[in-house]
């Protein structure tokens, strides 16, 4: 199965390559959206470690980043990027396109998912899912639940569904395409709602729910 | 931007706004009718208590302070309070519903 990478954000993808590559998947590229402001040096050394093809593009959905697609014909195409992918892009790949959402799926799409759901009292987590040009609504392939402990507060949620959940359902998920999965669990346009950052005094709200839970250790209701 | 009143209404509203970050380029000019939406906004939320609402009111209101006549954002003031309230009794942080 051949894999290939889309990134904008350079530690992210260093760590997802390393996870993956300790379940024993190796992505034959790695393509990077140029920010001039950011710095690529690390991402460059292990390139040479781990043996993928690094390509730099300005945007993904030119042109130019379609020609290279079609050139190393993926059969998967993981996405860990801020862009929206567009129909052309999402074409190419053999079997399909991935992306790893910081929330649960269907309910919370978009934007700020665990801060969301610590205000709703909703489930944390993150969910794979088949890319589709609407956000967030691609059939899901898999999901893995981040439960709030006491004491947790917002960036120990955010630092563990990143580091404990993220990369780790990406691998589960790539576990169902190895093993045949082509299509998922279709997701009902209507079954959740587009969230987008939350302002500041909800995330506010939020760090008070979460000290409030410390206090009183109970388990966040999910409604 | 004309608005038909109709629930769904403000749910593309929510969407327009929030995708083209109305409130990061409000100017004095479109005070009274970022006013009006925020009233909606927060109207809604009320409602029907989709934070979501009043998360884009929130930031419209930000905006209204920065832009907008003291009139304006005294009433907007007092409406966010309430709605603040009614956000501190849904998570539980309030008692009193």
């Amino acid at each position: 199965m051949k894999l290939c990478l889309l990134t904008s954000l350079p530690s992210a993808a260093m760590q997802l390559l390393y996870v993956v590559q300790t379940a024993g998947y190796r992505f034959s590229d790695v393509i990077v959206e140029r920010d001039p402001g950011m710095h690529y040096d690390i991402l460059e050394q292990y390139a040479g470690i781990a043996g993928f093809e690094l390509h730099y593009v300005g945007d993904p959905n030119a042109e130019e980043c379609l020609q290279l697609v079609r050139r190393i014909a993926p059969d998967v195409l993981q996405i860990v990027t801020g862009t929206i992918i567009r129909p052309p892009l999402l074409a190419i790949p053999r079997i399909g396109t991935l992306n790893t959402h910081a929330g649960m799926l269907p309910r919370y799409r978009g934007s700020d998912s665990p801060l969301w759901a610590i205000l709703e009292g909703g489930q944390l987590g993150v969910c794979v899912h088949f890319v589709q040009p609407t956000i967030d609504t691609g059939a899901i392939l898999a999901r893995r639940v981040l439960h709030v402990r006491p004491g947790d507060t917002i960036a120990s949620l955010l630092w563990r569904n990143h580091h404990e959940n993220k990369w780790q359902a990406t691998v589960e998920a790539l576990d169902r395409v190895r093993a045949g999965e082509r299509v998922g669990e279709p997701q009902a346009p209507d079954a959740g709602k587009q969230y987008f950052v939350m302002h500041e005094k909800l995330v506010r709200v939020a760090e008070e729910i979460l000290r409030r839970r410390a206090a009183e250790p109970v388990e966040l209701a999910c409604r | 931007m004309a608005m038909n009143g109709s629930p769904d209404d403000l749910e593309t509203v929510l969407r327009r706004y929030e995708v083209r970050r109305v409130h990061e380029r409000a100017a004095a000019a479109d005070a009274a009718e970022l006013a009006a939406v925020s009233r909606r906004l927060m109207a809604r939320f009320l409602a029907d208590h989709d934070y979501r609402f009043l998360n884009l009111a929130l930031k419209l209101n930000d905006a209204l302070r920065r832009c907008g006549t003291r009139a304006e954002t005294a009433t907007l003031d007092a409406a966010e309070a309430a709605c603040m309230a009614q956000v501190r009794r849904l998570t539980g942080l309030d008692h009193a519903r």
